[in-house]
């Protein structure tokens, strides 16, 4: 495959024809050398599930390239804002089959993930001082929690702490990822606007569940 | 009741049927108050990040420290686990050679 210059990826896929056609497949070429890095976290390429996801993304990066040619604005090689785009259909595909069977209700609502887990309540008790600092701080930010957020904050929040991705808690909220990020960000602010007014800072928390 | 007994209350009161279904465990409150420290007044948006992304992971394969050249969208990236892992897959594709 001859090098093309981010203007030539453009032109020749703009063209009618031969051109356009050719610079499809190069760009499948592309794409396929690509997705075994992109995806080395997620899936091996010797695992049966790997064929038929990097065609179904290569096909839908194409279509989406194809579709957004006039967003590319030249700030990196073309063949790099390519691969972004593979990389984000390729894991939104695997995110949504890794949580498809996890329901937000059942993740938010169910047991705290960290209860059952060895060491945060089973260390040696600490000194009476510390653990009524401790006891204080967790019940001003259980109250702190309690009447700052929202059910949607709290909901969200808890998906996200608990592991899901942002663009799947996203979904089953019926909101976009970008909307669900600012407002989270919202929530943290706010949150940390409260403790600032009650004196208190976010390091004071950390330093006490990291002392456990 | 002790202490302990009555911390653990605490945590117990997310469960289905709870009237106060907060249900924060002590290691997601850990989490909570890491990122409550992290917080900026003004962050970029996932969309502002995606935007970069590609211009980003350029830089980063070509060694450039992007914590000093583009601050808020490393910021994001801590903060942001799905635009992290996003960066990281672009990231291992240049550093492979196949853009």
């Amino acid at each position: 495959m001859a090098p093309r210059t981010n203007d030539q990826w453009l032109a020749d896929l703009r063209a009618a024809g031969p051109e356009q056609e050719a610079a499809l497949a190069d760009l499948r070429a592309v794409l396929l050398n690509g997705l075994p890095y992109a995806l080395a976290a997620w899936l091996p390429p010797g695992d049966p599930q790997f064929e038929p996801l990097a065609e179904e993304v290569v096909q839908e990066t194409l279509l989406r390239v194809l579709a957004h040619l006039g967003t590319f604005e030249g700030r990196s090689q073309f063949t790099t804002w390519v691969h972004k785009i593979a990389v984000r259909v390729a894991l939104t595909e695997l995110r949504r089959k890794r949580w498809q069977d996890v329901s937000l209700d059942e993740l938010v609502e169910g047991e705290a993930a960290g209860l059952a887990k060895p060491g945060l309540m089973s260390d040696p008790a600490p000194t009476p001082e510390t653990s009524a600092e401790q006891v204080d701080l967790l019940q001003r930010l259980e109250r702190i929690l309690q009447e700052e957020l929202t059910e949607k904050q709290r909901r969200a929040m808890l998906a996200t702490l608990r592991g899901m991705p942002l663009e799947e808690a996203a979904r089953r909220m019926n909101m976009e990822r970008n909307a669900l990020y600012k407002l989270l960000h919202d929530a943290r602010l706010r949150l940390k606007q409260r403790l600032s007014e009650e004196g208190l800072a976010p390091e004071d928390f950390r330093a006490v569940f990291e002392s456990r | 009741m002790n202490w302990l007994d009555w911390i653990r209350s605490l945590f117990r009161r997310g469960r289905p049927g709870s009237a106060q279904a907060n249900g924060y465990s002590p290691e997601e409150l850990r989490m909570l108050a890491q990122a409550l420290e992290n917080t900026l007044p003004q962050e970029y948006s996932c969309a502002e990040v995606y935007q970069l992304l590609d211009q980003a992971a350029e830089l980063a394969a070509q060694g450039a420290d992007i914590s000093t050249l583009m601050p808020l969208l490393h910021h994001h990236l801590e903060m942001c686990h799905d635009c992290r892992e996003e960066y990281e897959a672009l990231l291992n594709v240049l550093q492979a050679g196949m853009a």
